[in-house]
């Protein structure tokens, strides 16, 4: 089970019959309990291609399927049973409540799949205590919470429809250090204790090297490169990906340079670390 | 004489605390003030007051020998500009050209004078190409360059850059970030910047750390760093960098390594 794509293209039709090819000949699969991170530059096609795995939009070519479901060409076809299985969380998620409460916020989703109100309540505080908002927090305004607080509303409303997939597009932007940390450690948190896949977009390198399994790298809406960090921070092509280094891999380099140490594409603090500790300086 | 002086700043938001606590501070003509510090700590009020957006409860400041008051603001607003974090919240002109047209007119610049200044400065932000842009045509950079082609184009001597690049993808920050580094060394501006990032903050002449309304630690970046507990204690984020050395400098292993601490501090300082 998982998410599936053949040949999948998609053309954004503009005035005159124009077509603009976002992305073109896709292959890829996603398997369930991945985490993966889609990364290229702005306008590289990732929102396009993420966007086909909720159903938002479907193949102009190819098919996508979805845990089992053939993205429907037809648009009367009901698609609700597919975007059960992933979730989205878009940009600057907060700006999408609009409930009285949170905890209200949170039940939308649930109780317009069709869970009765005393289900979508259970199910929405779990959700909540999950992301980490208080009891407390549940019957306030969600336009009188903190701006984290107001992102981790938006996020419970996704996971309280218990989809097997979180689709997360760049969920740190306009957060600063401290709370980028605790929204991606959440995340890490949701990936590991209850086996979600999680598919993340993002253009900071330091978050996907540092969470990501398998790096995906889009370049005029092709696949240019599927595999593990250390294979892309290596791969000969990297310069043609236009992608920032992390800071951890830019520090190994100066130390292998000014120490006269051999290079090792690493990671964290914890690895360089041990690392310096080995050489026996 | 420093062209900002601030003097027993006071501010409170509700009257029950202080959202500026007895801030005293001088900045040279010419420099550049990073001011850090957590969430609420005070920073983007410091930067409201500094351009009469509020008005202080009690202190003095003042802007190139001025005291910021009723009478002077005029005359103030000409000397000092501000670029805020959201490049949306911004934008007033229904196209570029009249975006950086804005503050012009509102001077009341002859009309042929503002259209040389508009074409100037938009070559200089690099912006030339897109004067008949909308807003919705643009990237969160390039609404950012906008706004820094207006405040240039008035000439004023001082910008604040309240969390400019926040909201930037990593091109637009970078490209927004060299930009005020350029304001500084070639066009010799007086910068204060607003932000929570270290990373950036340590490329500044002084560092100014706020926290709850005061200032709690001023210096040089070198003199900043070096004291990173503090930084850690208001919950900042430091540098990766720092945090490698500090825990190198830690490790039984490698603290008498003096060739390694020496070479990552350094490069804790140059990045």
């Amino acid at each position: 089970m998982g998410i599936l794509f053949k040949d999948v293209s998609y053309a954004y039709k503009g005035v005159k019959d124009d077509r603009f090819e976002a992305i073109n000949g896709i292959n890829l699969k996603i398997k369930d309990g991945e985490f993966v991170a889609i990364i290229g530059k702005t306008g590289s096609g990732k929102s396009t291609l993420v966007q086909h795995m909720n159903a938002l939009l479907q193949p102009s070519k190819g098919t996508v399927e979805i845990y089992g479901n053939i993205l429907p060409k037809k648009r009367k076809q009901k698609i609700g049973p597919i975007r059960k299985h992933v979730g989205l969380v878009f940009q600057f998620p907060e700006y999408q409540l609009f409930e009285y409460t949170v905890l209200k916020d949170i039940m939308f989703g649930p109780k317009n799949f069709g869970l009765k109100e005393e289900e979508a309540e259970k199910k929405a505080r779990e959700a909540a205590k999950l992301v980490g908002l208080g009891d407390e927090i549940l019957e306030r305004s969600p336009f009188r919470i903190s701006g984290g607080q107001m992102r981790r509303t938006a996020i419970a409303g996704i996971l309280a429809m218990e989809p097997h997939v979180l689709v997360l597009d760049e969920p740190t932007r306009g957060l600063d250090p401290q709370g980028a940390k605790e929204v991606m450690e959440l995340f890490n948190k949701i990936h590991e204790e209850y086996n979600k896949t999680i598919v993340l977009v993002s253009h900071d390198m330091n978050i996907v090297s540092k969470y990501a399994k398998r790096i995906i790298v889009l370049k005029d809406g092709k696949i240019v490169f599927d595999g593990n960090r250390e294979e892309l921070f290596l791969s000969s092509n990297f310069k043609d990906f236009s992608l920032e280094k992390p800071l951890a891999l830019e520090l190994m380099e100066y130390l292998s340079e000014t120490l006269n140490i051999p290079f090792k594409p690493l990671f964290n603090e914890e690895d360089i670390i041990s690392y310096l500790k080995e050489l026996d300086l | 004489m420093a062209i900002i002086q601030i003097k027993g700043l006071q501010f409170s938001y509700d009257r029950k605390h202080e959202a500026i606590n007895n801030i005293n501070l001088n900045i040279e003509k010419g420099k550049w003030v990073a001011v850090v510090g957590p969430n609420g700590s005070g920073k983007s009020t410091l930067a409201k007051l500094l351009v009469g957006l509020l008005e202080a409860d009690k202190g003095t400041i003042f802007i190139d020998g001025l005291e910021l008051n009723q009478k002077n603001i005029k005359e103030i607003r000409k000397k000092i500009g501000i670029v805020f974090q959201n490049p949306d919240n911004q934008f007033v002109g229904v196209t570029v050209r009249h975006d950086i047209a804005f503050g012009l007119e509102n001077q009341l610049v002859p009309q042929p004078e503002i259209v040389k200044l508009v074409n100037e400065y938009a070559e200089l932000v690099g912006m030339k190409d897109y004067l008949d842009k909308e807003p919705h045509q643009l990237s969160g950079g390039e609404k950012q360059r906008v706004a820094i082609a207006g405040a240039l184009a008035m000439n004023q001597e001082i910008m604040i850059f309240d969390e400019a690049t926040s909201m930037l993808d990593p091109e637009g920050k970078k490209d927004i970030t060299n930009f005020i580094i350029k304001l500084n060394e070639e066009f010799e501006k007086t910068l204060i910047t607003i932000t929570h990032d270290l990373e950036f903050a340590r490329k500044a002449d002084y560092i100014i750390v706020i926290n709850e309304g005061s200032i709690m630690m001023e210096g040089i970046p070198e003199e900043i760093f070096s004291q990173s507990e503090i930084l850690k204690s208001i919950d900042l984020d430091i540098p990766f960098s720092l945090r490698l050395y500090e825990r190198a400098k830690k490790d039984e292993k490698l603290k008498d390594n003096e060739k390694l601490l020496e070479v990552l501090w350094a490069y804790c300082l140059k990045m």
